[in-house]
């Protein structure tokens, strides 16, 4: 469910930024329109469930927490909590750019010890009074936004369905029955677009902003979960170097030998036998090649040149060329990000399309590139079969060095189609 | 002569076996691990074991192991030690029975074949063969005990003495005559506090002495 929920958002994300974008309406603005529609009606809908869900479980976990035999359902209950309130972190991304942190105590052991450390955990509370307050405001807030593009747009098509209504229909506040009075309604409607065009941002960003003052981390619970990927990331970066050491050892500087060796050999022979002389010249030569080959991609495996010399744009572009699957890219990036920042969007992008080119038999792949606020937000959309493994080997080091940069890596991959890798990587 | 080469990357084994049978060396095992190495002496006899340092299974310092495993099992069996780096930690634990026949050489080295065959024919004779890299490291580290009474000079002739020359090839590097040479591993020997003993065995044990300080 989780992942179900997930891929809602991104691709209507990926969809709206699809739609024709020429100025004087924006790309990047027709996306966060989409993005805010999106996230009020999903909000519709997971408010009305956060609503039912959150009177059967405070009614039941009440009633059963009396009896010993009762905490599971206490326990089941918080788990339910727990997994809304993190699908409301993700829906959140829709405004926020990058879906709000979280970050519970980690609780292992039996059912008690996981009951009171649930209990514990402050973070559980504020889940259970964000959905007690969401399951109001997520159906008010959605219900005040439908009805007012209901009338913004039915009365800007007023003219052509007015006729079908009795004759004594009230809308708005005159009754709609003569060609004038159906004529007046297009204009009520275009007064009332731009209106609803400005409620849906207000709505929209005072809902998340709700989502992010009760959901997002305590202060502590931020330090505890910086030093953890701190300490990922000190780690990768050893890893990184012990595998470039390896990389030296084993590849370029083995291959220089056996050139010294060719050529020391060759030495040896010139006089008796010139003609391999010559043979283990050649020999010498072509391990030179591949000496230099091997070091020109360990250096780009520790950035890519490109990159370095013309940006992030370039560099991305490069790569969607270089797809054997047919790729776009949509690069929006206006502020450049930090270089790690660049390298690590480089890296997502580039082991997604090789994932996609591999295994997803898809037939194209839009790679999106866009930075909202302080977010670099990178998308990478195949239109293949599915299944990706985000616990392989290439997707795990991807999710660990954008969680060094303090930011979130999510795979969505259903099997049947289509696989979505999308980082966000934070650019203060 | 007859070899046996551990090396794990294939591209070195084929070169190095190719390189000592162009030289007239009998490359009789060429092995990728410890294991292999261990059971190819045992099978063949060579005269000299020819070992990477880094070997599977965790690429780290197998080689050296295994090479003091075979010292261990056959005292002062003759061991070239290949690397892309020289240590001088395993210099010293390779000399540290004072049996010589040891070689520690950077993979480099083989590229001057006749220096390099010319080592390997050393060490299998039960020479040394220390290089040069690793020898500088010994001079540029700390001197304490009985090697701070050593001239400058005899710290030369001592270095070129691990690096496995001969009295000659030290007396022709420094421009002095031979028994001037003499001279100074004779004080070389009495300041270290050398027993009396055979003059190449009594090298090695002077290498040891400045390897463990």
């Amino acid at each position: 469910m989780a992942a179900g929920h997930g891929s809602e958002q991104t691709l209507s994300v990926a969809v709206s930024a699809a739609a024709p974008a020429r100025p004087p309406i924006s790309a990047a603005r027709l996306r966060r329109f989409g993005a805010e529609a999106a996230y009020l009606a999903l909000g519709l809908l997971s408010g009305t469930l956060a609503f039912c869900v959150w009177i059967t479980g405070v009614t039941l976990s009440i009633t059963c927490a009396l009896l010993i035999v009762g905490l599971p359902v206490v326990l089941a209950t918080f788990a339910l909590f727990r997994l809304l309130a993190e699908l409301e972190r993700k829906r959140a991304a829709l405004v926020l750019g990058a879906p709000i942190p979280s970050a519970y105590r980690a609780h292992e052991g039996h059912l008690g010890r996981r009951l009171l450390g649930a209990l514990s955990d402050p973070q559980s509370w504020k889940d259970l009074a964000y959905l007690g307050l969401f399951g109001v405001v997520g159906f008010v807030w959605g219900t005040i936004w439908l009805t007012v593009w209901a009338y913004a747009l039915g009365s800007l098509t007023a003219p052509a369905w007015w006729g079908a209504l009795p004759d004594d229909a009230t809308y708005l506040w005159f009754t709609l029955d003569s060609t004038t009075e159906a004529l007046i309604a297009p204009l009520i409607g275009l007064v009332l677009l731009p209106v609803a065009v400005l409620l849906q941002r207000g709505l929209a960003v005072s809902q998340a902003a709700l989502a992010r003052l009760l959901l997002a981390p305590s202060l502590a619970a931020r330090v505890e979960q910086l030093q953890r990927t701190r300490t990922a990331a000190v780690d990768t970066a050893a890893a990184d170097l012990e595998r470039i050491e390896r990389d030296l050892h084993d590849g370029a500087q083995a291959r220089l030998v056996a050139l010294a060796m060719d050529l020391g050999m060759a030495e040896e022979r010139f006089d008796r036998d010139p003609e391999s002389a010559r043979e283990l010249v050649g020999e010498a030569r072509e391990e030179a090649r591949r000496a230099l080959s091997e070091l020109r991609d360990l250096a780009r495996g520790i950035r890519p040149s490109l990159l370095t010399e013309r940006g992030l744009a370039a560099a991305i572009e490069a790569l969607a060329a270089r797809s054997p699957i047919p790729a776009t890219a949509h690069v929006d990036v206006a502020v450049k990000p930090a270089p790690a920042v660049e390298t690590a969007a480089w890296f997502v992008v580039s082991e997604a399309l090789a994932n996609a080119a591999k295994h997803s038999e898809a037939s194209h792949v839009s790679v999106w590139l866009t930075r909202r606020a302080d977010t670099l937000r990178v998308e990478v959309v195949d239109d293949g079969r599915g299944g990706a493994d985000p616990s392989g080997a290439g997707l795990r080091g991807l999710a660990q060095r954008v969680a060094a940069l303090d930011g979130t890596l999510e795979v969505y991959s259903p099997r049947g189609g289509p696989t979505v890798v999308q980082a966000s990587l934070p650019c203060a | 002569m007859r070899v046996v080469i551990a090396e794990d990357l294939a591209l070195l084994r084929d070169g190095l076996a190719r390189l000592l049978r162009d030289s007239g060396i009998d490359v009789v095992g060429a092995v990728a691990d410890g294991p292999g190495l261990l059971a190819a002496v045992e099978a063949t006899g060579p005269d000299l074991a020819i070992v990477d340092v880094r070997l599977p299974p965790a690429f780290r310092d197998e080689g050296v192991k295994a090479a003091l495993e075979l010292r261990r099992r056959r005292p002062g069996f003759p061991v070239l030690i290949l690397s892309q780096y020289v240590e001088r930690t395993y210099a010293a634990e390779l000399l540290a029975d004072g049996s010589g026949g040891v070689g520690y050489l950077l993979k480099d080295r083989v590229s001057d074949v006749r220096e390099f065959v010319d080592a390997v024919r050393r060490v299998a004779a039960g020479g040394m063969a220390l290089d040069p890299d690793a020898v500088s490291q010994l001079v540029a580290g700390h001197e304490e005990g009985p090697l701070r009474r050593l001239s400058e000079r005899e710290r030369e002739v001592l270095s070129m003495m691990a690096e496995g020359r001969t009295n000659q090839g030290i007396a022709a590097e420094l421009e002095i005559t031979p028994s001037g040479v003499e001279k100074h591993v004779a004080a070389i020997f009495t300041k270290l506090g050398l027993p009396p003993a055979e003059t190449a065995h009594r090298r090695v044990l002077a290498v040891v002495a400045w390897l463990n300080p």
